[in-house]
């Protein structure tokens, strides 16, 4: 069964290949379809080698057949626990539907769109897959060149190069700072293998440990777009293709949450351990302040893309929070919460991607009542955005629950709040939007802002077939989201985020060779709070949509407006658009982060 | 942030940085000490296992083979992007005649450029087709190799011009013979994996240590790189070449 | 011998990210990215390193003469492949900037701003 894992990479890597050598000759129909297989076959195998891992235990496969002799590794492995298969088979869904979606779009270039897709779907799920610290900086670094290209995809957009250029430089700012921590955790214990140096390291930690884990995380947290590294997401959202963004904001995002888990749990929880209060403290920090600040641009902005990917910056703050409890029923929570979110994020974004298509832009004042025309696309994103405020049966509301479990058993109920409020917020940005763009609704922008320009159509505007062929996948993920919330998943994810934090029986297994141990079955998880929370969560969205759209009948208004105008200046100012700006917050964003962990670890 | 604003906070959190950073480095065993035990036992037994004298090959190419093949990758998905966002705007352009304006014509080259040029590209193949070909006996192998191989596009480029370099090394051939080197490592390690029941694992004679057909799969793997690295920097050289055929004025638009 | 050569790399990739961050120029700014990734391969090559040792090719030494790690140089040899790469694509992206904007000064590219 474990030859599934190393396949799940090499037929989409081979499909790419292919695309791109048959690009100039072979019918696009054929292309599409052997695109449309070969990442179809890759979401089962990760689905195939998740449940076989529930079953039996974690499916390992040695590259080059090399097993580890007398407890040190020669090789490298893939290490399928139901997480890490579950997360790579969710990577290789939404890259199914992004093919279907973007049918339209390797028309006319070559293949080149589907060679890096696929490429880049290889490199998210042996990302999850792998257990080797430097062979995951390698798919790090494979899943950034090939999502810089993607994004600069529609260079004769003006401003795609630039996203991408601003993208590619803080990202690979970020690859730098994980291999330098790479580098000095194997200078300590001499191995790559995540379980072996968990083993070398033992229960001890000094600066070097440390340090290694705040360079190591920091990197990740790049590519997770925690605040103050996020400042590359809005403007690569705003420039990629649709089908991108999906991918992007439903999963690449998480990928960066999920190494941060994996760092902690299979590497440095046994150093870092008796620290964990402090580990705790500035990972919870870091996760509030992206909340918060994703949530306030998101409100902010008419750009409806930006909107969704400030959203994201939220949401990805939010998570950060979860897994920063260090506890395994918040950390499963996190993990409801990416499929949950992936979905809701993943419908939305298509949905703008259908305005895109029709209206050739996504401003919302440009398509001031536009929406009636497409009235089932408005409820479509109004859902999602009651699904981002976590209102039940979104999948969401269920991840939130299990986060704010683990949240009052680390007594921070004051993070209860904090992230109902965001998550509201997030939700009420989306649905302002939608009250704008479907029954014109709200004070007029004002005069003196700048009117961005009108977007370059990504394809042609799509009619009939085409349209339908757009429709299907938006449709589908959002119903998929609201069906998630009635799967009973939240017991399950309990036990398997227990599994994926439980150290000592991943190096038995990888190390030593011991048993695999099939998931136990979780805690009972009741979720009449969680009903009630999302409940909550929904109400506020609709009220703090409600104020942006209604407020100017309020005779406080002209106060209200000064002064929400002041305060957003000073967010505003820090999103300058300026890459050597967002260069100079990641350098004092790391050494805040290190120096933070240096000093509550002592 | 105004430049000497970000100035200063630059220079404040990159002090703050080194801190931290050296807070960590001043724990790293001394320099000149290698504690190991990963690169010792592979020094150890790479000449063993694998017959090959070439320890660093081995790890390239067989223990830690995926890593090289997700590096194959990155360079594949580079130079993909690379066409992309250079070739856009002048799609189909390439093969008609092209305006030469901005050019240095074949008149100001002088004639040692050129011969040292022509002389330089054989040197050139000479030197990188050995290098590429013999990674499991000496340092080297197909992406070392390769990339001085390639230098010969650029060799052509500048002692012969843009159109021999265009007739010579047409993007239409090497772009499917790069995808083809890409393709050929993850073909080898899906035989592999049906042959021997792991990806990359080695399923041919080893032969004997220090011979030209030996260590088993290394030299196919590195058959494979060579060519898709080759290739794929002829591609960038030709991607490049291609910018010099504009005017830079004729495409800039100036946006207020 | 001490920690103290370890510097050298911290140096490297600091100055690295202070050039990025005062750059005025785009190509200088990918170059100041290079810098930044050739610390990295200055600190791994440094800790594989061990006094006196020979490199790890075994075809004219003995395979019992004390050797480096080959490890870290198979390592160095993929990260300066990702640089090389990322370097290249970044010089296209900048290339076509300039083609757009007339201009690589990152000040004036503003925007996206938001």
């Amino acid at each position: 069964m474990s030859e599934l894992a190393p396949l799940a990479i090499a037929v989409p890597l081979i499909a790419s290949a292919a695309t791109a050598a048959l690009g100039a000759f072979a019918p696009r129909s054929l292309l599409a379809a052997l695109n449309v297989a070969a990442s179809a076959f890759a979401t089962a195998a990760c689905a195939v080698l998740a449940r076989d891992a529930a079953l039996h235990g974690s499916v390992i496969h040695w590259f080059g057949g090399w097993r580890p002799a007398h407890g040190v590794s020669l090789g490298i492995a893939f290490v399928v626990d139901p997480v890490s298969g579950a997360l790579a088979a969710f990577a290789g869904l939404l890259t199914t539907a992004a093919f279907a979606y973007a049918w339209t779009y390797y028309e006319k270039d070559d293949g080149a769109f589907a060679a890096l897709l696929q490429v880049f779907s290889a490199a998210l799920i042996g990302f999850f897959l792998t257990g080797d610290l430097f062979n995951m900086f390698v798919f790090f670094e494979l899943m950034s060149v090939s999502a810089y290209a993607l994004t600069g995809f529609r260079s004769e957009d003006s401003s795609a190069v630039q996203g991408a250029l601003s993208f590619a430089v803080v990202n690979s700012t970020g690859a730098f700072l994980v291999l330098t921590g790479v580098a000095i955790v194997y200078a300590r214990t001499g191995a790559l293998l995540m379980a072996q140096i968990a083993h070398s390291l033992g229960g001890a930690a000094d600066p070097l440990v440390v340090v290694a884990f705040a360079l190591i995380v920091a990197g990740f947290l790049v590519k997770a777009s925690a605040a103050p590294f996020h400042f590359w997401l809005s403007e690569a959202h705003a420039v990629a293709p649709t089908p991108l963004c999906v991918l992007f904001s439903g999963i690449m995002v998480q990928a960066g949450l999920y190494a941060v888990a994996r760092t902690y749990w299979s590497v440095f929880s046994g150093a870092l351990g008796p620290h964990g209060d402090g580990v705790r403290d500035v990972l919870v920090a870091f996760g509030v302040l992206t909340a918060i600040v994703g949530a306030v641009m998101s409100y902010a902005q008419r750009h409806v893309k930006r909107l969704l990917a400030f959203s994201t910056v939220s949401h990805s703050g939010l998570m950060l929070c979860g897994i920063g409890l260090l506890d395994p029923r918040a950390l499963g929570g996190v993990f409801v919460y990416v499929l949950g979110h992936g979905l809701v994020k993943g419908g939305l974004f298509m949905g703008s991607g259908i305005l895109l298509n029709r209206y050739q832009t996504v401003d919302v004042e440009a398509l001031r009542g536009k929406l009636r025309e497409l009235p089932w696309l408005a409820v479509v994103l109004a859902l999602g955005a009651l699904g981002l405020a976590g209102l039940p049966p979104f999948g969401t509301f269920v991840g939130a629950t299990l986060i704010d479990d683990g949240a009052s058993r680390a007594h921070l109920g004051w993070l209860t709040v904090i992230l109902l409020l965001t998550a509201a917020l997030t939700g009420a940005a989306v649905l302002n939007a939608v009250g704008r763009m479907t029954f014109g609704w709200g004070p007029p922008p004002d005069p003196r802002a700048v009117t961005p320009g009108r977007e370059n159509p990504e394809t042609e505007a799509a009619t009939g077939l085409r349209l339908v062929n757009m429709a299907i996948p938006t449709l589908a993920l959002i119903a998929l989201a609201i069906a998630f919330g009635f799967v009973p998943v939240a017991s399950t994810a309990v036990a398997a985020a227990g599994a994926f934090a439980d150290r000592t029986v991943q190096e038995a297994v990888v190390l030593a060779g011991g048993a695999p141990v099939p998931l136990p079955s979780g805690p009972a998880v009741p979720l009449g709070d969680g009903i009630l929370h999302g409940a909550i969560g929904g109400a506020l969205a609709l009220a703090l949509a409600a104020l942006g759209l209604f407020a100017d009948r309020l005779p406080i208004w002209p106060l209200l407006k000064r002064t929400y105008e002041t305060a957003m200046r000073i967010p505003h100012a820090w999103h300058s658009g300026i890459v050597t700006d967002y260069v100079t917050w990641l350098t004092a964003g790391a050494a805040a982060f290190g120096a933070a962990l240096l000093s509550l670890t002592r | 942030m105004s430049p000497r604003a970000r100035g200063v906070l630059a220079a404040i959190s990159g002090l703050a940085l080194l801190l931290v950073v050296l807070a960590g480095f001043a724990k790293l065993p001394d320099f000149g000490v290698y504690l190991g035990p990963y690169g010792t036992l592979v020094d150890e037994l790479a000449p063993i296992q694998r017959k090959i004298p070439n320890a660093i090959t081995a790890v390239n190419f067989d223990y830690r083979g995926l890593d090289t093949m997700g590096e194959e990758f990155i360079l594949f998905a580079a130079v993909a992007g690379l066409t992309l966002v250079l070739r856009k705007d002048r799609r189909d352009t390439t093969d008609a005649p092209l305006p030469s304006a901005g050019l240095r014509g074949r008149a100001d080259r002088s004639d040692a450029i050129r011969a040292f040029g022509l002389a330089g590209i054989a040197v050139t193949i000479a030197f990188g087709v050995y290098v590429a070909i013999h990674p499991h006996l000496t340092p080297g192998g197909g992406f070392q190799g390769g990339t001085i191989t390639s230098g010969f596009a650029a060799l052509i480029f500048l002692a012969l011009g843009y159109r021999p370099l265009k007739r010579y090394a047409p993007h239409q051939r090497t772009e499917p013979i790069e995808a083809i080197g890409a393709a050929g490592y993850v073909l080898v390690g899906v035989a592999t994996l049906a042959a021997a029941g792991a990806f990359l694992a080695n399923c041919l004679p080893l032969g004997a240590s220090g011979e030209f057909f030996s260590t088993g799969t290394i030299p196919v793997i590195n058959l494979c790189v060579a060519v898709e690295v080759v290739a794929g920097f002829v591609v960038v050289f030709g991607e490049f070449a291609d910018e010099t055929r504009f005017e830079v004025d004729d495409e800039a638009e100036v946006e207020p | 011998m001490s920690w103290l050569p370890y510097i050298v790399p911290a140096w490297i990739f600091v100055i690295g990210l202070y050039g990025m961050a005062t750059s005025r120029h785009l190509v200088h700014l990918i170059l100041c990215l290079s810098v930044t990734q050739s610390a990295t391969y200055v600190l791994i090559l440094m800790i594989g390193y061990r006094t006196g040792a020979t490199a790890p090719v075994f075809s004219d030494v003995l395979s019992t003469v004390r050797a480096t790690d080959p490890v870290v140089q198979a390592v160095t040899l993929t990260d300066i492949v990702v640089g090389a790469t990322v370097t290249a694509l970044l010089l296209a992206f900048a290339l076509r900037i300039y083609k757009t904007y007339g201009t690589v000064d990152p000040q004036d590219l503003r925007t996206m701003q938001g």
